[in-house]
């Protein structure tokens, strides 16, 4: 069996007229890099915070490697929130001890070899650091992690291209091969050499699950290109 | 787990808790100097020999040094509350609440490592409290008693445990243990019941689309005013019906009737604290959205 996430007839509704994710049913399999594309407001964000039980859906269901979201899935999914989720008074050591406390999968060693390649000091304060390193310790302590499914939105909004790279690599370089790793983005063109595969999402609904290959052997097209013709306004 | 939540609550809120117990211990002390001061004897002494205008300025100074004192409890009290809400709140429906909602654990898990650590903060302050009062009532007591001839401080003490006796006894007659057994369960309880109050009412707050926060905030006083309700109507209720006994069979009314009361203040706070847990862990399991 090689699905890792199964969603089915998944619809979350603010009122009648908001509808942020509309009857997605979609299916991901393990050990793929997936990019998780649409514009602002097509309900990406929305479908993330689902899969990790920060919303209720209004209707459908999510299993992740064969169980709904609950305590069993939030222990093996890595997730990588759009903004910042640490107390800007905890130390980053401390942050550590955390993570190794709650996470059995979170590997100490593997996050302090990352962070002395970006020579940041595990003694400073979160509120000490820059908007770009506070989203550089968040992305070490996800991908410092052993999971089964890493969840990422929007890992390189708002940074530099420097950190955009060191960022990707990272991303490349430390996850699980056995895992899968989503990637919700709207800078597709950064992360379209390390996809596997894309999602469009536009207005809540699912327009294209397909791999890159078949994109570029189909349309003769970056994943970029075909984006932004898709999209077009 | 719930060892492990319940250590990294109590790192986010031992600070704040013993600056305030440290604020409370503090104004305690300085109380307790007022009240030992060379002119609180010449206030009281049997010899006085203050004037009329020292005698006002004296008791200004009492009556300043009180509402200071008065305003000081009231602030550490309301203020350690409104710290664990404000913690409560942050680490869970902000976006700190990104990461302690996605944690590997269970919601009422993560309540009761919430309600036991903030209930017991929140209980030491009571007992700070209490502790407060009762050495500032010994330290009055001493200062006074050393003021008027014959008597010790160890005379006036024993005066007030007397008069205090008195009054519990008249009230209570051979129920007083049961009455302090109420008491103390009250005390100990209360801390906890009142966190359930105010975290559930912020996580009610959570069901509204806008002003989530604001809404935790007026449910909170929703919440209070309604059990403040039925306690007034329990109350009433048993009131009227004790009445209705002593006017028919003045015999038959003894001490434990007129205690029944406390025991129902009692069981309506753990019922209504039962209830809130309840609504609070289904909203966490079955509402959450976090925005």
């Amino acid at each position: 069996m090689n699905e890792l996430v199964e969603i089915v007839g998944l619809t979350k509704s603010y009122n009648a007229n908001n509808v942020a994710v509309n009857n997605v049913t979609l299916t991901l399999p393990k050990g793929k890099i997936i990019g998780l594309l649409g514009p602002n407001g097509s309900g990406k964000t929305t479908l993330i915070k689902m899969m990790n039980g920060l919303l209720t859906p209004t209707s459908g269901s999510i299993k992740i490697n064969g169980r709904f979201v609950g305590v069993e899935t939030k222990a093996r999914v890595a997730y990588l929130p759009d903004r910042t989720y640490l107390g800007g008074n905890q130390k980053i050591s401390e942050i550590f001890d955390y993570f190794e406390d709650f996470y059995e999968d979170f590997s100490r060693e593997k996050a302090m070899e990352m962070l002395q390649s970006l020579n940041i000091d595990p003694s400073q304060k979160m509120k000490t650091l820059s908007k770009g390193t506070k989203e550089k310790v968040q992305l070490i302590l996800v991908m410092s992690r052993n999971a089964d499914l890493y969840i990422l939105d929007e890992p390189i909004a708002g940074v530099d291209p420097a950190a955009r790279d060191y960022i990707l690599r990272t991303i490349v370089t430390n996850y699980n091969p056995e895992a899968t790793v989503l990637i919700s983005t709207h800078l597709i063109e950064d992360v379209e050499q390390v996809l596997d595969e894309v999602i469009f999402m536009k207005y809540g609904q699912l327009v294209l699950y397909t791999s890159v290959d078949m994109i570029r052997e189909k349309h003769g097209k970056s994943v970029d290109a075909y984006f932004r013709e898709v999209f077009a306004c | 787990m719930l060892g492990k939540l319940m250590k990294y609550e109590w790192k986010s809120v031992y600070k704040m808790g013993s600056i305030l117990l440290l604020a409370m211990f503090a104004v305690t002390v300085l109380g307790c100097m007022v009240f030992q001061m060379p002119w609180m004897r010449d206030l009281f002494a049997d010899d006085s020999n203050v004037d009329e205008v020292q005698a006002i300025i004296f008791a200004f100074v009492m009556m300043v040094s009180f509402l200071v004192y008065i305003f000081m409890l009231m602030g550490v009290t309301y203020g350690i509350m409104i710290f664990l809400g404000v913690n409560f709140f942050k680490t869970m429906y902000t976006d700190q609440g990104y990461l302690t909602n996605t944690l590997p654990v269970k919601p009422h898990q993560l309540l009761n490592s919430k309600i036991l650590v903030s209930g017991f903060w929140y209980l030491l302050i009571e007992i700070g409290v209490i502790i407060s009062v009762v050495a500032l009532i010994f330290a009055f007591g001493g200062g006074v008693a050393g003021a008027v001839d014959g008597y010790s401080f160890g005379d006036a003490m024993a005066m007030l445990w007397d008069e205090m006796a008195m009054a519990l006894q008249s009230e209570f007659g051979d129920y007083m243990i049961h009455f302090g057994v109420v008491m103390l369960i009250m005390l100990l309880i209360s801390p906890f019941t009142t966190m359930i109050i105010l975290f559930s009412a912020l996580t009610i707050g959570q069901l509204s689309k806008k002003h989530k926060a604001l809404m935790g905030i007026l449910t909170y006083f929703g919440l209070c005013m309604v059990t403040g309700i039925i306690a007034s109507v329990v109350q009433m209720i048993y009131s009227i019906r004790l009445s209705i006994n002593t006017f028919q069979n003045p015999e038959a009314i003894s001490e434990m009737d007129m205690l029944g009361i406390y025991d129902y203040t009692l069981v309506i706070n753990v019922v209504m604290a039962a209830v809130l847990y309840y609504v609070s862990h289904r909203i966490l399991t079955q509402k959450l959205n976090l925005e």
